[in-house]
C-alpha cells in the first residue's frame, strides 16, 4: 500500500443517512455473477490478475516451518513454469500479492522468501485473531511483535464490543471477516462494503483498500470478485495496494483452470504442484 | 495362450540381469523376442552373443543394436503382437502416440525415480543405509525423492551427510568402490538438475569435490526445494536425492502421490501399523517395508500413473506375455487419414424426431452423475429410435462438461467404495441384481422394442443378473502371498482398484454388455463413468434408476450423448486412471493415441464385436485382471 489513509473526524451523521435495500442489493449481487462472463484467453488473463491479488494464507493450528516454508515457495511460483510459458507470462513476474500467517510463523514466512529470492510482503493476522478478545496491552504487542519479525501488513481484529457499543477505528484496508465465521465473503456484504469505500472516496478523496476472505474457492468466484470490483469501484481499485482476496485452495483451482486452458485436458491431483 | 512375437525395446542403462528377467518370462511361456537395444553399451552384445549360442532354436532371441528411433518401425512390422518398452518417459510417450492403430498391443515400464518415506518411528541409520541402496548404489535405477518426518529431520540431513563422506565413486568393477560412472549423459543431466534446483533456491550437498571434466558425478543431497519450481515436479536423476520434510503421515502421503510417477517406494518405520498404512496408501506398483530395493524373478515389479502400467516377473509379468484362449492374432488396424485434432471434436446435430406416438409424452431421460439423474449442460437431448422406427424415448446430450462432473464425482466416490470391505460389494452387487430381477418385465419389454425377440430378451435379462451376482461373489480382498526365496518374511500380492474406470459400451448387446462391464469394474473396488450403448442407452438408463436408490453417490455414473465426442474428452482427461473402449475402429486409435497425455492402460475393441453372451469373452478372466491392478508389499521379519 502506498500512501496511508488519513482519516477523518467521525461524523456518525454520515451513517445514519445510509440506506441499504436488502432485496435490491441481492439482485444486483446476483447479476454480477450472471452477466460479465470471461471466457477463453480472456478468463486466462483475468486468472493470472486474480493470483496476484491473492494473499496466499495458512491460518491452522498445526502450522509449522515447513508447511510455511512450502507456502512461500508456493507464492513465489503460484502457477506451474511450463503453463506460464505457454501464455508467455513467465518473465512478468507473477506472484501472489502477499503470504498471510500467524504471528508466530512471521520469523519462518520471512526467512522462506528470503531463501527463495521473493520481495512479496509478509502479512500477519494479530490483535487476538480470531475473536479479537484479548486485552489492548496485548494486542498492541502482538502488532509490534509481528512488525518487528519482519511483517510489513497487518490484519487487525476489530474489537466487536467498542463497535456494538458505537466506538469506531479507522484502516487502510477493510475485510469482509476474518475468515473464520460460518459465513465469510458473500456478495451481497461486500457489494454494501464497496459502495461505502466508494462514498467515503468522493467524499474524503481517501482510498480504502477491500480484501474479501474465507470461502473463495473457485476459479469462478474469483472472477466474479474482480468482476464486482470492477464495476463498483472501478480499475483504480484492481490493483494489490488496493484489493486483496485472502484464500489458499482458491489458487490450485486457478491454476487447474489455467491447465484446462492451456492443454485442453482436466489435470490429475499428482500433475500440479502442491501448496 | 502366449502372445507370439514380443518386440522388446530397452534402454542403455539396463544391466544384463534386467534384460534377462525381460526376456525369459517371454520364452518360458514360449514367445520369441527381438530385442533392441542401444549400440553404445556392450551389454547386449553378451545377449546377442548368448542368442547365437542357441543352436536347436534359431531365431527364439533375435537382438538388434540400434537407436531407439527404430522403436516404431519394429513395433509396426506385421506379426509382432506385443512391444515392451522400457526406457524414458518422453519416448514412451511418443512410441505410444506413433503405435495407435497398429497391432502391436504396447507395455510401458518409464522412469526409475524411487520414492523413500522416513517417519519418526523409524531406526534412521538403517533407514540411511536404505537411502544408499536407493540412490547411491550401481544397483539403483535412478534418482531418489526422500521424505523425511519434520521431528527427525536434522538428525537424519546430519547422518546422510556424514554417510554420504564415506561413500567411494571409482571404476566399477573396482570390488571396493560403491558407485561408479554411467555415462556422459547420466552425469550431464544430474549436472543440469542440480544446478537448476540451486538457481531455485534449493541447498545442495555433495560429498567431497570432484573434478568438473571427470566422468563420475557425486552423491548429492538437495534439500529445500521448492515444491513449485519446475525441478520438484520433473524425474529426478541418478545419484541425486531430493529430501523434503513433512509433519503428518496424512500429509506424506499427499506429498507422496503428488507426482505423475508411481514406480516404487519404501516405508521405514518400526510402528507396524504405521507402516502398513503407508504401504497401502502410497500410489506405486513396489512397497517396501524397511527396506530397499528388493528383487526376485517371482514378485512382479510394474508402476501405475506415468510410470507405465507393464509388469515384469512374477504372475503378472508372464500374463503380458498372455492372451486369452482363442483371441485371434492382432492385426493392424490402422487408419490413415485419422485427424486427432477434430476426432469427436464437434456433435453433429441429431434431426428431430418424428411425431411421437403412444398414449403419454416420453419425458427425456437425463445424466445420471452423482447419484442422481441431472440436466446436461447443453441443456439438449438427442431421440432414440427402436427397431421399428419408432421413438423409443430421450435421453440427454452429455458434453465436455458433463464429463468433467461425472469423473469428479467418480473421483469423490472413489476412496469411501474402495475402503469398502469385500463383503460390503458383494452385497451392493447382488442387491441389484435382485433389483434388476424385479425389473425383468420392463427390460425385456425394452429389448422386444429394439427388435429381440421376447424368449431371448428374458434370457439376456437373467443372464445379466448372473452375471451381476457371479462378479459379486468374486469381490474378496484379492491378496496371495508369493514365495520368495532369499527373504525371512512376507511379500503380498495386493490387487487394488485402478481409480476411476471408464467405459464406453458397446452398441451391441445394450444390458448384457452394460452389465458384464460394469461388474468386474466394481467388484474389483473402482468407480466408473459410462457411457452406453449409443443405439439404446435407454436400457442402462433402466438400471441406473435401481442404482439411485441402491448405490452410494458418484460410483456409478452414466452419461449419453455423441459416442465419439465423449470418447474424446474421456480420453484426453488426466485424471481417468483406465478407459475400456467397444467402439469403432477409429475410436480406437483415438483412444490409444489419446491415452498418452497421462499413460492411462486402455483396452480397446479395435472395431471388432465381442461374443457377450459366451462366458470366455464376457465373463471371462480377462475383464477382472484389467480391473485392478497389482502393488507388491515386500515385508522382511526380523526383530
Amino acid at each position: 500500500m502506498s500512501t496511508h489513509n488519513q482519516g477523518t473526524e467521525l461524523d456518525l451523521s454520515w451513517i445514519s443517512k445510509i440506506q441499504v435495500n436488502h432485496p435490491a442489493v441481492l439482485r444486483r449481487a446476483g447479476q454480477i455473477q450472471a452477466r460479465r462472463p470471461v471466457k477463453k484467453e480472456w478468463q486466462a488473463a483475468w486468472l493470472l490478475k486474480a493470483v496476484t491479488f491473492i494473499d496466499l494464507t495458512t491460518l491452522s493450528g498445526d502450522d509449522t516451518s515447513c508447511n510455511v516454508q512450502r507456502l512461500c515457495y508456493k507464492a513465489k511460483y503460484p502457477i506451474r513454469e511450463d503453463l506460464l510459458k505457454a501464455l508467455n507470462m513467465h518473465d512478468k513476474g507473477i506472484t501472489t500479492a502477499a503470504v498471510c500467517v500467524y504471528p508466530a510463523r512471521v520469523c519462518d514466512a520471512v526467512k522462506a522468501l528470503k531463501a527463495v529470492g521473493c520481495d512479496i510482503p509478509v502479512a500477519s493476522v494479530a490483535t487476538g485473531f480470531p475473536a479479537g478478545q484479548t486485552h489492548l496491552k496485548t494486542r498492541l504487542e502482538e502488532i509490534r511483535l509481528a512488525v518487528e519479525d519482519g511483517a510489513t501488513e497487518i490484519d487487525v481484529v476489530i474489537s466487536r464490543t467498542l463497535v456494538l457499543t458505537g466506538q469506531w477505528e479507522g484502516s487502510d484496508f477493510i475485510k469482509t471477516s476474518t475468515g473464520k465465521e460460518t459465513v465469510n465473503a458473500t456478495f451481497p456484504v461486500a457489494i454494501v462494503m464497496l459502495r461505502a469505500i466508494r462514498d467515503f472516496f468522493w467524499k474524503t478523496g481517501n482510498k480504502v483498500g477491500f480484501k474479501p476472505a474465507g470461502g473463495i474457492r473457485s476459479a469462478k468466484d474469483s472472477l466474479a470478485w474482480l468482476s464486482l470490483v470492477k464495476e463498483e469501484l472501478g480499475d483504480e481499485w484492481l490493483k494489490p495496494e488496493l484489493f486483496r482476496i485472502g484464500a489458499s485452495t482458491l489458487l490450485s483451482d486457478i491454476e487447474r483452470q489455467i491447465y484446462h486452458h492451456v492443454t485442453g485436458r482436466y489435470a490429475a491431483y499428482h500433475d500440479l504442484p502442491m501448496s | 495362450m502366449r502372445t507370439g512375437v514380443i518386440g522388446l525395446i530397452l534402454p542403455s542403462t539396463f544391466s544384463f540381469l534386467e534384460m534377462m528377467w525381460r526376456i525369459c518370462p517371454a520364452l518360458a511361456v514360449g514367445c520369441t523376442v527381438v530385442a533392441l537395444v542401444p549400440p553404445a553399451s556392450p551389454t547386449p552384445l553378451l545377449l546377442a552373443q548368448l542368442a547365437g549360442e542357441l543352436g536347436p532354436f534359431p531365431g527364439i532371441i533375435n537382438v538388434i543394436s540400434g537407436p531407439a528411433s527404430l522403436g516404431p518401425v519394429l513395433a509396426s512390422q506385421p506379426g509382432v503382437q506385443k512391444v515392451a518398452f522400457c526406457g524414458a518417459l518422453e519416448e514412451g510417450r511418443a512410441l505410444r502416440r506413433a503405435l495407435a492403430g497398429e497391432g502391436a498391443e504396447l507395455g510401458l515400464a518409464l522412469g526409475a525415480e524411487a520414492l523413500l518415506l522416513l517417519s519418526d518411528a523409524a531406526d534412521v541409520d538403517s533407514a540411511v543405509e536404505g537411502v544408499v541402496d536407493a540412490a547411491w548404489s550401481d544397483r539403483s535405477p535412478g534418482g531418489l525423492r526422500l521424505l523425511v518426518q519434520e521431528s527427525v529431520w536434522e538428525e537424519t540431513m546430519r547422518r546422510l551427510q556424514a554417510r554420504m563422506a564415506r561413500l567411494r565413486s571409482g571404476r566399477g568393477l573396482d570390488g571396493a568402490v560403491d558407485m561408479g560412472a554411467r555415462g556422459a549423459a547420466a552425469r550431464d543431466l544430474a549436472q543440469r538438475y542440480v544446478r537448476e534446483a540451486q538457481s531455485q533456491g534449493a541447498q545442495v550437498f555433495q560429498a567431497g569435490d570432484v573434478p568438473l571434466d571427470s566422468p563420475f558425478y557425486p552423491p548429492t543431497l538437495v534439500s529445500d526445494l521448492p515444491p513449485a519450481s519446475p525441478c520438484a515436479q520433473a524425474e529426478v536423476p541418478w545419484p541425486v536425492v531430493v529430501a523434503s520434510p513433512f509433519r503428518t503421515a496424512k500429509e506424506a502421503l499427499a506429498l507422496a502421490n503428488g507426482t505423475p510417477r508411481g514406480s516404487s517406494a519404501s516405508v521405514w518405520s518400526e510402528r507396524l501399523g504405521q507402516a502398513l498404512e503407508l504401504g497401502y496408501g502410497l500410489r506405486v506398483g513396489t512397497v517396501w517395508i524397511n527396506s530397499h530395493g528388493l528383487r526376485d524373478p517371482a514378485v512382479p515389479i510394474g508402476g501405475c500413473k506415468e510410470s507405465g502400467s507393464s509388469w515384469h516377473g512374477g504372475p503378472d509379468g508372464l500374463y503380458e506375455y498372455l492372451r486369452p484362449s482363442g483371441t485371434p492374432a492382432r492385426l493392424s488396424y490402422l487408419s490413415k487419414n485419422l485427424n486427432y485434432d477434430t476426432f469427436g471434436l464437434a456433435v453433429p446435430s441429431t434431426l428431430p424426431a418424428g411425431p411421437e406416438t403412444g398414449p403419454t409424452p416420453a419425458p427425456p431421460y437425463g445424466l445420471f452423475v452423482g447419484g442422481r439423474f441431472q440436466a446436461p449442460g447443453a441443456r439438449s437431448s438427442r431421440p432414440i429410435q427402436d427397431a421399428f422406427g419408432n421413438l423409443h424415448g430421450y435421453v440427454a446430450e452429455g458434453g465436455a462438461k458433463d464429463i468433467r462432473g461425472a469423473v469428479e464425482a467418480a473421483h469423490q466416490a472413489t476412496s469411501g467404495w474402495a475402503g469398502q470391505s469385500p463383503g460390503a460389494r458383494t452385497a451392493l452387487l447382488w442387491a441389484l441384481a435382485a433389483a434388476l430381477e424385479r425389473r425383468e418385465s420392463t427390460l425385456a419389454s425394452r429389448l422386444e422394442r429394439q427388435g429381440v425377440e421376447l424368449k431371448a430378451a428374458k434370457a439376456e435379462v437373467e443372464l445379466s443378473v448372473r452375471r451381476l451376482r457371479t462378479w459379486g461373489a468374486q469381490a474378496e480382498a484379492e491378496g496371495q502371498t508369493l514365495q520368495v526365496a532369499a527373504l525371512r518374511g512376507p511379500v503380498l500380492r495386493l490387487r487394488e482398484p485402478l481409480g476411476v474406470l471408464a467405459i464406453v459400451c458397446p452398441d451391441e448387446r445394450p444390458l448384457l454388455a452394460f452389465v458384464s462391464l460394469l461388474a468386474p469394474a466394481l467388484a474389483h473396488g473402482n468407480t466408473v463413468v459410462m457411457v452406453p450403448s449409443g443405439a439404446c442407452p435407454l436400457l442402462a438408463l433402466e438400471v441406473c434408476q435401481d442404482m439411485a436408490t441402491l448405490f452410494p453417490a458418484g460410483l456409478v455414473n452414466v452419461v449419453t450423448g455423441d459416442r465419439d465426442h465423449l470418447t474424446r474428452c474421456l480420453a484426453l482427461h488426466q485424471d481417468v486412471q483406465a478407459l475400456w473402449y467397444f467402439g469403432s475402429a477409429q475410436g480406437s486409435q483415438f483412444v490409444e493415441w489419446a491415452s498418452a497425455g497421462n499413460l492411462k492402460p486402455v483396452w480397446v475393441s479395435r472395431g471388432l464385436p465381442r461374443a457377450w453372451e459366451q462366458e470366455a469373452e464376457g465373463a471371462g478372466p480377462e475383464l477382472g485382471l484389467r480391473a485392478a491392478r497389482t502393488k507388491a508389499l515386500w515385508l522382511p521379519m526380523g526383530d
